[in-house]
């Protein structure tokens, strides 16, 4: 993933205001179609949503089977993509990064053959796709979230369990009072599932038979965490599938976008749904073949889950994923600082596991991120790289749990490889790679990681590696001598002014160190005053 | 009537092609008021023949097929084809008898007011013979084509309802088989051939076909002709377009109507003059049974009559025209975007201008701020203003996609015709929606505004044709509403392929949804019945045929709901039987304007549901066809169409006629004196409203955009 933006000195309220002028879009890739979905933001900064086309192309149903994406799938894919962009066109939206994401999910991330497909999109359309991991989806699931927690029916200190099960795969996020209790994403899709077994017929006893079984495992898999946990939680169903389902119920969506159903009337319908053929079930609800086809696990698992968890009445939100990026694209900060606070929440609960110094971690967090509020005046920072240096910060130094020895390169493994809720693969890439350079070392060509990054991404990777090192030469010892810093931004330096301290040689000595890299990149003299 | 069972018999509803036929009736009926100008008694009498014509090439033509193919299916009043056709049959001859008595006193009077169609050679003055002679030979006989025909040669291909002239010569020396010719009459030949005449006297005028029959030796030189009479041939036209047999629709609309000019003959009209040896030879060579053939006792194609009803002079045989006003409710000064961004618009044409809706797709075509302009085209007029416009955005550089109805029956040709030039300017032009006809009337306009995007849409009850649009009653609705907006985007990909058929918001969709959308609505006002509470049923439609709508008003009737409806023609609904359907009334309004605009109303607990709709009741509409039900939000406009619902839909004003159990209609008995039908109402309404606007009291120079700098 691409996460630096341009090093400009623009103002950075420009990207906002365009998203308010020009309405934005966002173009999902999914396993059984290409989603679009268009919106602009009125003055009251309300999304309204303009457009949400979408076409049933099957990725999934070549990538679950082959492996790989067809060329006839690729150009069906090609073939949607261009009338997106002419209804992208009639609403005034620009192909451009600031108003346009195009995203693809579980097919393309697993297909054999995804560079190929990414390119011959590229080629073809012009627009660059942004292959989501499951953290991304995650990420995604808990925006679109964000606007009922807090809200009747969950209220503030309720809980409640988002599933969305897609043609590839299973999401699952767990919410308590207002954080992310947990994140699951499963390789348990209703496309996958009904491929698996395409041999025995859709309507084979056999066929439910295994369905039933697979079901009731993924339900235990998914209810599992929440064994003997006191806390009821509520069931919240989205996605395509359920939505259809709503449709062919004949619901109509209040205004919040979120529908009460109960349970029984959801088993009611499966039921009906278990005794139809595919083609009834075209004819009768006007579904999509696909739909008609993987309609039923979806249904099943939803329902053996609301069994599971005792609930008699689900809700079902017409919110997903596209909804969430195209409220991440248009700025939404309120939402944004929420769930920055998740991720952070998530840091600071694998830093306790692996017994980090918490005081230390903060203390230098707040300080890298103090110090590059203040470069902010010349720099850009993403949100997304704050957020990497944020985490970084935090977890720079949990390697000491499994040595003391080479502990910045622990700490990149353990944080490259755990399970933090919010950061995408590529981002937690980064916060590894900005922790092992905590230390001594420089960035390195012989670094994989590093070098594997394009130069934007390499620049921007290398500030967060220097303001980390300078931020960490204030709290060395670990005593917390310096409590407080003030920066001042010059033209030539970035003064360090510490009140209380009478020595700072220890400081100095650090900054000797560790600073040089920081000067170097930012053409800054690092001073320190008292 | 007996109370009927409620258990589904055909008693339930009446046929639908003999309810047709009794709308024709009510047509005609309108050309036997006395009291009437003759002219427009002479109008109703074409379009009652008019009518006839289109209902013999499609309905009667499509019965034919059915039992050609063996196709047993019986009506919803439980009729066979063959009962159908033969029920057709009486209806049919009996109104062609009455309309040719009318025709004859309607001529008779005309005459008396100095209108005089001349009848015979023997009725002309000599210099009158003198100019139709040179008439006939310098115009007429040119461009006409003989044809000898029998004895083993082809039959020329003669054109769907054109006149044609039968000509039986003597026999050939040393034979006594009659010889017989054809002779077309073009349609480039004006049927009505007017005399010249002094400004004081009488307007003589004389038929085509008759002028032919007076030397009809000079088409055949040193030939005796003993016999030259008139007749008609209707085709089958119910050929429909095989959408899965070619891969460009275009080409398969041109085979259609080729096909149309060679479909079998499903009657011929033949002057009841004709002997016997003329009527079995063309019985013989056309294919046509005896059941088919009709002797008329007076001219053929009487449709062409419409043309006398517009000849200079005689404005007092005529009822005054009627010129369209401004809307009623909303002041255009500032361009319709901005109107509109203010407040919805309604506009009920005739009574208002149908002008604003050309403008508004003309101000998209030259607004800088519109990027696209989508619109569903069905049948459009010769020069349509709207279709110009659409080019011009087009080639202005906006993105305009303009779906054309190729399938729209009869206008096929007038719509490849705009589609081509649509093309060629620059727009994006589909034909229509494969294995469904695209009816629903609705355009939008995508335009950024200083506060974002904003979607402008107009939808209708007609088609954008500002022709019709001066005869037709009809609705338009503009409306900016973010739901709309949404709704016709999501229409408008589904239909242009650019998307699966998404959930509405706001508007309702046939095939998927129109017919289960109305049902709710009406259980719902069913259910509030049965709790108690008031409720009211006022529907407005051409036709009411479709048999799960007709069963749901009847529950409804049956759970004490009041419904009161307006069909104009076809109604298969019986109304007024205890026990079935007392509770309903049906009302039919037939005057100067065609009634062609479907509204709705559902009481709904006093918080009333006000529809509009390209769709009839019918299942073609609700099943084989893309429509839209659109409500309507805007109070002030939900009032005005309440209000209209409630003239439309209560007996009594001339000109409505009220449905009887037993399947007649009765007219108003005891006309109060000075008692105005629904439409000389309604055009009270808005000569009022238009007499009570202030009048301009001060002008404001429009100045062009750029001043030109001094010096």
């Amino acid at each position: 993933m691409k996460t630096t933006p341009k090093n400009t000195l623009k103002p950075k309220r420009a990207r906002v205001n365009r998203a308010r002028v020009n309405p934005v879009a966002v173009i999902e890739i999914g396993s059984a179609s290409v989603r679009m979905i268009i919106g602009q933001v009125d003055e009251q900064r309300q999304l309204h949503i303009l457009d949400k086309p979408e076409q049933n192309v099957s990725l999934g149903a070549d990538c679950f089977k082959t492996g790989a994406i067809g060329s006839e799938t690729m150009t069906e894919c090609i073939r949607a993509l261009n009338t997106f962009k002419i209804i992208l066109a009639e609403n005034g939206v620009p192909v451009h990064p600031s108003s346009l994401l195009v995203v693809a999910t579980n097919a393309v991330r697993e297909a054999a053959n995804r560079e190929a497909f990414l390119d011959r999109v590229f080629i073809a359309t012009g627009l660059e796709v942004r292959v989501l991991d499951a953290q991304d989806t995650g990420r995604c699931m808990f925006l679109s979230t964000l606007p009922y927690i807090g809200r009747k029916p969950f209220g503030s200190n309720g809980a409640v369990l988002c599933v969305e099960m897609g043609a590839g795969g299973t999401d699952v996020l767990a919410v308590e009072k207002g954080r992310v209790r947990f994140f699951q994403s499963h390789h348990f899709g209703a496309l996958r599932l009904v491929q698996q077994d395409e041999g025995l017929g859709l309507e084979s006893v056999q066929f439910r038979e295994i369905m039933d079984t697979q079901v009731g495992r993924m339900v235990e898999q998914v209810h599992g965490p929440l064994q003997g946990v006191r806390k009821k939680f509520e069931l919240m169903l989205s996605g395509g599938l359920i939505r259809d389902a709503m449709r062919a119920l004949r619901k109509d969506w209040p205004a919040d976008g979120l529908l009460a159903v109960p349970t029984t009337e959801l088993e009611g319908f499966l039921k009906d749904v278990l005794a139809s053929t595919p083609d009834q079930l075209v004819r009768n609800f006007r579904f999509s073949y696909q739909v008609a086809e993987t309609l039923a696990p979806a249904l099943m698992t939803y329902t053996s889950l609301a069994r599971r968890m005792g609930r008699k009445t689900v809700y079902v939100t017409n919110q997903g994923m596209r909804e969430g990026l195209l409220a991440e694209l248009v700025g939404r900060n309120v939402n944004y600082k929420v769930f920055h606070n998740q991720v952070i929440d998530a840091a600071l609960a694998l830093g306790r596991h692996y017994c980090f110094d918490e005081q230390h971690a903060k203390l230098v967090t707040d300080l890298a991120m103090q110090i590059a509020k203040v470069l902010s005046a010349l720099h850009t920072f993403s949100r997304s790289s704050l957020l990497v240096l944020h985490v970084a910060g935090l977890l720079h130094e949990i390697g000491l749990y499994v040595s003391n020895r080479s502990h910045h390169l622990h700490s990149q493994y353990l944080i490259q490889n755990s399970d933090l809720f919010g950061l995408s693969e590529s981002e937690k890439t980064l916060a590894a790679c900005v922790a092992r350079y905590h230390r001594h070392a420089r960035p390195a060509f012989n670094d994989q990681e590093f070098n594997g990054l394009d130069r934007e991404e390499r620049l921007q990777l290398a500030k967060l590696i220097a303001i980390l090192r300078l931020a960490d030469c204030f709290d060395r010892t670990h005593s917390r001598r310096v409590e407080k810093v003030e920066l001042e931004l010059t033209e030539t330096s970035l003064v360090f002014r510490i009140p209380n301290v009478r020595d700072l040689s220890l400081e100095r000595l650090a900054v000797t160190h560790k600073g040089a890299f920081f000067t170097e990149l930012f053409g800054l003299e690092i001073v320190l005053k008292h | 009537m007996s109370k009927l069972s409620l258990k589904q018999d055909s008693g339930r509803y009446f046929s639908r092609e003999l309810s047709w036929l009794d709308f024709d009736r009510r047509v005609f009926e309108e050309a036997e008021v006395t009291s009437a100008p003759l002219l427009e008694r002479l109008k109703f009498l074409a379009i009652t023949a008019s009518n006839l014509d289109e209902f013999f090439m499609v309905r009667v033509g499509g019965l034919r097929l059915l039992i050609d193919e063996g196709v047993n299916i019986t009506d919803l009043a439980g009729l066979s084809p063959e009962a159908q056709l033969a029920a057709i049959d009486i209806k049919a001859r009996t109104l062609l008898s009455a309309v040719y008595r009318q025709l004859d006193e309607i001529e008779r009077d005309l005459a008396a007011h100095g209108l005089v169609r001349v009848r015979s050679k023997e009725d002309l003055e000599p210099e009158e013979v003198s100019y139709l002679h040179d008439h006939f030979v310098g115009a007429i006989a040119p461009v006409l084509a003989p044809a000898a025909v029998g004895g083993g040669r082809a039959f020329p291909r003669l054109a769907n309802l054109g006149l044609n002239l039968a000509v039986r010569l003597a026999p050939a020396e040393r034979s006594r088989t009659p010889r017989y010719a054809v002779v077309p009459l073009p349609a480039v030949l004006d049927r009505h051939v007017v005399l010249p005449t002094h400004p004081d006297k009488a307007v003589r005028h004389l038929l085509l076909d008759d002028v032919v029959s007076f030397w009809p030796e000079e088409l055949f030189p040193g030939e005796t002709v003993q016999e030259c009479v008139a007749f008609r041939i209707t085709r089958n036209g119910d050929i429909t377009v095989d959408e899965d047999a070619g891969e460009d629709l275009s080409e398969d609309i041109w085979r259609v109507l080729q096909s149309r000019k060679s479909s079998p003959c499903v009657r011929l009209e033949l002057d009841g003059r004709a002997s016997e040896l003329m009527q079995a030879f063309l019985q013989r060579e056309l294919s046509v049974q005896a059941r088919d053939m009709f002797l008329t006792p007076g001219p053929t194609g009487l449709a062409t009559f419409m043309r006398l009803t517009s000849l200079p002079g005689f404005d007092d045989l005529r009822r005054p025209s009627w010129t369209p006003l401004p809307p009623m409710n909303a002041d255009l000064r500032d361009g319709m975007f901005k109107t509109m961004a203010r407040k919805d618009i309604l506009l009920v044409h005739p009574y208002e201008d149908f002008a604003p809706v050309v403008r508004f797709i003309e101000e998209a075509a030259e607004d800088d701020k519109v990027l696209a302009i989508k619109i569903t085209l069905y049948r459009t007029s010769r020069t349509s203003p709207i279709v110009a416009a659409l080019a011009k955005a087009a080639r202005h550089g906006k993105s305009v996609t303009a779906l054309v109805e190729l399938k729209a029956r009869f206008d096929e040709e007038r719509n490849m015709i705009d589609a081509e030039a649509l093309l060629e300017a620059g727009v994006q032009v589909l034909y229509g929606v494969k294995g469904l006809k695209t009816h629903s009337k609705v355009c939008l306009v995508i335009r950024r505004d200083g506060d974002g995007i904003r979607r402008y849409m107009h939808f209708g009850t007609g088609n954008y044709n500002e022709g019709t649009a001066r005869i037709y009653s009809d609705v338009s609705y503009f409306t900016c509403h973010p739901d709309y907006g949404q709704d016709a985007s999501a229409f408008f990909n589904a239909i242009t392929g650019y998307s699966t058929l998404r959930q509405f918001r706001q508007l309702s969709m046939s095939p998927v949804a129109i017919r289960q959308r109305l049902l709710e609505l009406i259980e719902d006002e069913i259910a509030r019945s049965r709790s108690g509470q008031r409720s009211l049923i006022m529907v407005k439609v051409n036709s009411l045929s479709d048999r799960r709508l007709i069963d749901a008003l009847y529950n409804a009737s049956q759970a004490g709901v009041k419904v009161m409806l307006n069909v104009r023609g076809i109604c298969c609904l019986r109304p007024g039987v205890p026990g079935l359907s007392e509770n309903i009334s049906v009302v039919s309004i037939v005057d100067g304007f065609l009634e062609h605009a479907r509204i709705m109303y559902f009481h709904h607990g006093g918080k009333p549901n006000v529809f509009i709709s390209s769709a009839d009741w019918m299942p073609r509409n609700l099943d084989r066809r893309v429509e839209l039900l659109v409500p309507v939000i805007d109070q002030q406009a939900q009032k005005r169409l309440i209000d209209m619902l409630r003239l439309y839909c209560t007996p009594g004003p001339p000109k409505s006629r009220v449905l009887q159990p037993d399947g007649t209609w009765l007219s108003p008995q005891g006309k109060k004196a000075g008692a105005q039908s629904v439409q000389e109402q309604l055009c009270a309404e808005a000569e009022g409203v238009h007499a009570r606007r202030p009048s301009i009291a001060s002008f404001e120079p429009v100045k062009p955009k750029k001043q030109k700098r001094e010096g």
